[in-house]
């Protein structure tokens, strides 16, 4: 009798999980974003990357050197030459006329090839340096049949490294919220795609307002606010396989969820107590600690990359400025004073500088706060422009801004050099979430 | 009637006793007259006495009837009184009770008029309460219509409220949220000062999620800069 309830038990589970992925992991192609470079470095390194040799009968799916290409140009520091301009297409070192391409002024070289593998594809690659006449990298990429696009983002991760000396941050993903009253009213959608906008996938749908996409450090999963039930409340999901989780709510304010670096904790805001404060919920042992105390409101947590300070938005000071707070002393500390309103901090991956949102003359702009020289400067002269959310090696700010009366998503370099922008084929689309570097 | 039997008993004694008498005289005139009329005088003596026994029986029996008659008579007589007593009460308690009823129902009619009058005037005050950037200050317009609303949910207990908080575009969503809650908190307790009480109200923030104008400029930022009052409950 005990093992029949246990069989229908695990059979309505199964059910159950099976239709929850089926619901939360619906493929939505049509919700890929479209990069226009809108501003690049003055002087961008020319490289020339040749279409790489393929052996098999049937033509791939992915023209991987295509892949890199615009990766390589999308970071804004390299101008890759057209294909129609190449005078020849070597796929290996022995074919390489370094005059042809110091003729067409391209300074690197990337070659490679696509074989079949036992399981997918193995994707080889070499860079050369076309002055110097040496090949200065190389390596072996390894995937599964549907990874040729995450194949040519690690050669474009591979190459970047290479000439630039800091860790690509092509092959990473992006969590984002769509939403269009003009097609459907009550209309919100959770969705993944990789950083070039390819490969949207919708992992939550709902008629009330999803927000704060936050992932965590194994990329594995994302903590969001869903209005699902006309109350806010924070969920916990599996990416791949679409099982979720609800996190105890309060009566209140559920909300801005932020993971701690070794991911067994959660910062959120709660209004439990009376207004929003933050708290630390251990998500092992479900423990709730609260971490700020004010009258005022604090908000936007954000783990410092050593897991001691928590980064804050608080309005203690009259209006909303940038606070960190110390975790085993509860010291704060003020890191904002320029402007009269300074929110939404992130920190880059080394500690230094603080994105945030900051208002200057009435109008809403990414701005980057250096914590060494104490100085801000801001990142974007457009206005509305919310959610800045830093790529792993620190060198891009994914935002969301206005284009055109809608919500786009852009981007831009941390010094301000390098924009694009990232509109979706339909809708409106914001708060872009980064992810970690993926495995 | 009794009187009537009694005389016609007494009459008939008084034959019995005459008869005699007069047979006695008739036989005077015979050798045996005076054993005759001894014999009369003695019979008229019965005769007498019976007649006044009987008169004395039929006496007591006339008043004992005409005292059972009685009896019977006054009973029936408290009877019917009584039974006319307890109709003309049930009656009067009747009309009592429907005249009671009657009333109560045009108090309840009236109650309920009022109630739903007094629902349609909730209903008919300002449900949006608009604010200005970045602050959750009550302005003075707006006190007329959370007035009447205080008055409404501290007279009806069983209404319940959902204080929907609501920011513009600018500025970050997160603060956003807890800007629209300050500004639920803010009329929740204007509200709880003009009486109600705590429990028939929730503070849910959707800041700058739900806009009801989706425009970029200063008109569709005040309509959005707002807490909505939703009845769950009237």
């Amino acid at each position: 009798m005990i093992r029949i309830n246990q069989i229908i038990c695990l059979v309505q589970r199964a059910l159950v999980t099976f239709m929850l992925t089926a619901l939360l992991a619906t493929y939505a192609s049509a919700n890929n974003l479209v990069i226009e470079i809108t501003k690049g470095v003055d002087n961008p390194v020319p490289i020339a990357v040749v279409p790489f040799y393929w052996s098999g009968d049937k033509a791939l799916k992915e023209d991987v050197a295509q892949i890199v290409d615009a990766d390589l140009e999308r970071s804004g520091q390299f101008k890759a030459l057209k294909r129609s301009l190449m005078l020849s297409f070597p796929y290996q070192e022995a074919d390489v006329f370094y005059r042809d391409w110091h003729y067409l002024a391209t300074e690197y070289l990337v070659v490679g090839t696509v074989s079949a593998s036992e399981n997918g594809y193995q994707v080889d690659y070499q860079l050369f340096d076309v002055q110097r006449k040496v090949a200065i990298d190389g390596g072996r990429f390894l995937g599964g049949r549907n990874d040729l696009r995450a194949l040519g983002h690690s050669v474009s991760d591979a190459v970047y490294e290479a000439l630039t000396g800091l860790k690509g941050a092509f092959r990473t993903r992006v969590a984002y919220v769509a939403a269009d009253k003009k097609v459907n009213p009550s209309y919100y959608k959770l969705l993944v795609a990789d950083a070039d906008g390819h490969d949207a996938k919708e992992i939550l749908k709902s008629s009330q307002p999803i927000m704060s996409p936050a992932w965590s450090r194994d990329a594995k999963k994302l903590a969001y606010v869903s209005f699902e039930t006309n109350r806010p409340a924070i969920y916990i999901q599996d990416i791949t396989t679409g099982t979720r989780e609800r996190i105890k709510s309060f009566k209140g304010i559920n909300g801005a969820p932020s993971w701690s670096p070794d991911g067994n904790k959660l910062a959120l805001v709660l209004s439990k107590d009376g207004n929003a404060e933050i708290y630390v919920l251990d998500l092992k042992t479900k423990r709730l600690s609260r971490v700020t105390k004010h009258y005022g409101i604090d908000t936007e947590p954000f783990w410092s990359v050593d897991g001691e300070h928590i980064l804050f938005t608080s309005d203690r000071g009259g209006k909303p400025q940038i606070y960190q707070i110390t975790l085993d002393t509860g010291w704060v500390e003020r890191l904002t004073f320029e402007g009269d309103y300074n929110a939404r901090g992130s920190l880059t991956h080394d500690g230094r500088f603080v994105v945030l949102v900051s208002r200057h003359d009435g109008r809403f702009h990414i701005a980057v706060q250096d914590l060494q020289r104490g100085t801000m400067s801001l990142l974007t002269q457009s206005n509305l422009d919310e959610s800045p959310s830093v790529a792993p090696n620190g060198s891009m700010v994914m935002y969301s801004t206005q284009d055109g009366g809608r919500d786009i998503l852009a981007a831009v370099s941390i010094d301000g050099k390098v924009k694009f922008k990232l509109p979706a084929n339909e809708g409106v689309v914001r708060e872009p979430a980064w992810s970690p570097y993926l495995n | 009637m009794q009187v009537g039997n009694l005389n016609k008993v007494i009459a008939s004694s008084v034959l019995v006793v005459f008869l005699a008498a007069c047979s006695s005289t008739g036989e005077t005139t015979d050798a045996t007259s005076s054993t005759q009329a001894a014999q009369a005088a003695q019979a008229a003596q019965a005769a007498a006495d019976a007649a006044a026994l009987a008169e004395s029986q039929a006496l007591e029996e006339a008043q004992a009837q005409a005292q059972a008659e009685a009896e019977a008579e006054a009973e029936a007589e408290a009877e019917a009184e009584a039974q006319a007593a307890a109709e003309a009460t049930e009656q009067a308690a009747q009309e009592a009770a429907q005249q009671a009823a009657d009333e109560a129902a045009a108090v309840a009619q009236e109650l309920a008029h009022q109630q739903q009058q007094a629902q349609d005037a909730a209903q008919a005050l300002a449900h949006v309460i608009y604010f200005d950037f970045d602050q959750s200050t009550i302005k003075a317009e707006f006190r007329t219509a959370l007035n009447g609303h205080a008055a409404y949910l501290s007279q009806n207990p069983s209404a319940k409220i959902v204080l929907e908080g609501h920011a513009d575009e600018r500025g970050t969503r997160e603060y956003n949220i807890a800007l629209g809650e300050r500004r639920g908190n803010a009329v929740s307790r204007y509200l709880v000062v003009q009486g109600v009480s705590v429990d028939a109200i929730e503070v849910v923030s959707f800041g700058e999620e739900r806009p009801v104008n989706s425009g970029h400029d200063s008109a569709s930022w005040a309509e959005n800069r707002r807490v909505e009052i939703r009845y769950i409950n009237y």
